[in-house]
């Protein structure tokens, strides 16, 4: 191979330049390649959703940024996988300076975030604030809670002549079991069901019970509220009065609604407002979740425990800002869906507003009030996820047959047992 | 942001390159460094060796895909050693814990139904799916007007990607409203419920993976084109028929082919991972296939230790599975080339 005597005297030069290129940008210092800019006030921030909820958290961004001059939010929006990419920008030392965090997953996450200090007079309610405490310390700062509501078709209780349920108190599950029967009528793929599919896990918070105890220590879902749930919820299947996963595979119950084949429907949260606002027939509204309520997802904002100096500073304004402040709160709302409920009495009325009052979306409000907030576990993914999958693979409360009295609480003890690893 | 990253970042968008491009030019940037650093190391070292030119020449072609086969193959498969050995949940610190996570998945009942889900599909669907794509390739070597149509209209399901493909067949076998269960009904016939069943879910997958043999079809095809003429001339005029010149020509003349497509689709087959991640392991495990527990695991359960030993584990189970076949194979196949010596003597005669 022959090279110009020209190229030839170039080739060290280039050569020069292109390893000092080279170290330059594969260098990382000390600090975490995300966050070793802490002279500046610069911060990223990285979150899920989907449009619509993005829209809200690059909104909340740009407030910020408008409110304090000077700083720079720089928004990471990670639209699948959200768990396990930021898992692994923590593994390499490039996270955001702020992260997107349900109380759910935050034990899991704790040890990589830092330390905050949340005021709990802030809030709608105590448990909005508990909901991001692990081992009594605050990890992450709430930003947005997410109460499930049940939606009811007007039409159906009309025609079937039953009253309507109270607006704000909820029903027993006695009671809804007697009004899932009356709604239900006609066979086959035009049956119409008296309740949509029922998520075991959340009948189980509306019956009294929970997946774990208070402190995380043992799971209690094996307990006789957990047993009982299960038959509840399998009997209503049997009885035809509410569909099984086999009947919803594939299928969009939210349509099913439109269609007038459920009398109610109950996994409503915030972000199925936009969905049902497109509903006009059947004529619908919104009350509370029979019994206790679902459990609520509470999501709020970490910041990475690598942070430091001007960003630390600048991250801490940051979330406090979209947690307590009604001009970032408001635009959790947008057009005409919600990113999550308001946590902050002020920003209350934005919700409420988007649909006319018929609708009740007041009950939402309700809801997050007196919603019930589950314990965060470490690994929480792993354990409810082999317990959930051993409940769907063997009893009705998925495809299979066997007695939910003896496999709930086999799979109870198998669940304890991981927690304690 | 390492500062050098984002300095080429702000002179990418300062260049109005479009924002989805730009996290590319950095990448691109110090590729190109890294190719340059490496070539030039190469030439200064290699320059005043007899032949030089043409090594030199050798090792700059062959090293975009050494560079990134040593980097993104080698480099992670070496560090995945290490993982293994250690446990690790991406946010704490590794902790080194010895062969602990080999001996858990020895005595772990899912690595067990991994197994043996994974073997199952292997040992049914390979030759089912080299039978049949064998089968269709005889039927598309015929020579008859529209064959090339039909030709693709067999190739075209494998190009469908596996995500898209499972999320097809997860409606064609719904219960409920699948159309094979509706055919069925029509037949008078109550249709299973396939992937909502434990016992059905596993065949269900078997089943779906037929739909793609266009693939190793076109390979037949392709040897079938290639079987001399003259063969099948000679052995007709000693009276040969058509079972005899199938199993006495076509099938030793393609058994190369059959090899190569068997020991690709047990590789396949022992890798199969979207139809499990789909179905998220089927009922009861049914559709727990090896890499998804790895996958579970690494990125659900974030033991990354754990999965890391698992996929040490699988990687020695499909060595020596293909390393069986290929001995194995040495009875069975013919090679018409010259080779001479060892593999001559492994072969069946012809």
């Amino acid at each position: 191979m022959k090279f110009p005597n020209l190229l030839r005297r170039s080739l060290p030069a280039g050569a020069g330049f292109a390893a000092l290129l080279l170290a330059a940008g594969c260098a990382t210092g000390s600090q975490p390649a995300a966050n070793s800019n802490s002279g500046s006030a610069d911060i990223s921030f990285s979150f899920w959703g989907t449009n619509s909820e993005a829209a809200s958290l690059k909104a909340m961004a740009a407030a910020f940024e408008q409110a304090n001059p000077g700083t720079k939010v720089t928004t990471n929006w990670i639209q699948s996988d959200y768990e396990q990419k930021i898992q692994t920008s923590i593994a390499a030392g490039t996270q955001s300076t702020v992260l997107e965090i349900s109380n759910t997953s935050l034990a899991g996450f704790a040890p990589s975030f830092a330390e905050q200090q949340v005021d709990p007079s802030k809030y709608l309610q105590p448990n909005i604030s508990s909901a991001m405490q692990f081992e009594g310390k605050y990890y992450a700062m709430p930003f947005a809670a997410k109460p499930k509501v049940m939606a009811i078709n007007v039409d159906a209780f009309k025609a079937a002549g039953i009253p309507l349920p109270s607006a704000t108190t909820p029903l027993t599950l006695a009671e809804f079991r007697d009004i899932a029967a009356k709604l239900s009528r006609g066979e086959g793929k035009a049956r119409v069901f008296g309740s949509s599919n029922l998520w075991y896990r959340g009948w189980l918070t509306a019956a009294g019970g929970g997946f774990y105890n208070a402190d995380a220590t043992a799971c209690t879902f094996g307990d006789s509220t957990g047993v009982e749930t299960a038959q509840y919820v399998i009997g209503m299947q049997k009885d035809r009065y509410a569909p099984t996963s086999v009947d919803i595979e594939g299928q969009d119950q939210a349509q099913w609604f439109a269609a007038g084949r459920l009398g109610t429907f109950s996994d409503f949260g915030p972000w199925t407002v936009a969905d049902f606002a497109k509903i006009s027939k059947p004529n619908w509204t919104l009350v509370p979740v029979p019994g206790k309520g679902f459990p609520m997802e509470v999501d709020g904002l970490a910041i990475a425990k690598n942070a430091t100096g001007k960003q630390l500073e600048t991250a801490k304004k940051f979330v406090e800002f979209v947690s307590t402040q009604q001009v970032a709160q408001d635009l959790l709302i947008q057009g005409g869906t919600a990113l999550g409920v308001p946590i902050i009495a002020a920003s209350t009325p934005t919700l409420e507003k988007v649909l006319p009052a018929d609708r009740n979306l007041a009950a939402f409000t309700t809801a997050l009030k007196t919603g019930v907030v589950g314990v965060s576990v470490p690994r929480e993914a792993q354990i409810s996820g082999d317990a959930e999958k051993g409940m769907t693979s063997y009893t009705a409360l998925g495809s299979g047959k066997d007695d939910v009295a003896k496999v709930l609480p086999e799979l109870n003890a198998k669940c304890t047992d991981a927690l304690k690893q | 942001m390492n500062p050098t990253i984002g300095w080429i970042r702000q002179l990418a968008e300062s260049w109005r390159v479009p924002t989805a491009l730009v996290p590319l030019v950095p990448f691109l940037l110090l590729l190109i460094a890294l190719y340059a650093v490496i070539g030039l190391a190469a030439y200064g070292a290699l320059r005043k060796w007899p032949r030089a030119d043409k090594t030199i020449a050798f090792w700059l072609f062959i090293s975009p895909w050494l560079i990134g086969f040593l980097m993104f193959t080698v480099g992670p498969m070496i560090s995945s050693v290490y993982v293994s050995l250690t446990s690790w949940d991406l946010i704490t610190p590794p902790r080194f814990v010895g062969f602990a996570n080999y001996s858990e998945a020895f005595q772990d009942p899912r690595v067990a139904q991994a197994l043996k889900v994974t073997l199952l599909y292997a040992v049914l669907s390979v030759p089912l799916q080299t039978a049949l794509a064998f089968l269709v390739a005889l039927l598309m070597n015929v020579d008859l007007p529209g064959i090339r149509l039909f030709r693709t209209i067999w190739y075209l399901p494998s190009l469908v990607s596996g995500v898209a493909q499972m999320v097809l067949f997860l409606w064609v076998f719904n219960p409920q409203y699948g159309l094979a269960n509706d055919v069925l009904a029509r037949a008078g016939i109550q249709g299973p419920g396939w992937f909502s069943d434990a016992s059905w879910a596993l065949p269900t997958v078997i089943l779906m993976s037929l739909w793609t043999v266009g693939g190793a079809m076109v390979i037949y095809l392709a040897g079938l084109k290639d079987v001399p003429l003259t063969l099948y001339e000679a052995a007709a005029l000693d009276g040969a028929g058509l079972v005899r010149l199938f199993w006495h020509i076509t099938l030793p003349q393609l058994s190369p082919i059959i090899l190569f497509n068997v020991l690709t689709g047990i590789i396949g087959a022992l890798q199969i991972f979207t139809q499990g991640f789909i179905a998220n392991g089927g009922p009861k495990d049914s559709l727990l296939f090896f890499v998804y527990y790895l996958y579970e695991n690494a990125f659900q359960n974030f033991r990354m230790g754990y999965a890391s030993a698992l996929a040490w584990m699988l990687f020695v189970i499909i060595l020596a599975l293909t390393a069986v076949t290929a001995r194995a194979s040495a009875f069975a196949v013919y090679y018409e080339t010259d080779l001479g010596g060892r593999r001559r003597r492994r072969t069946r005669k012809g």
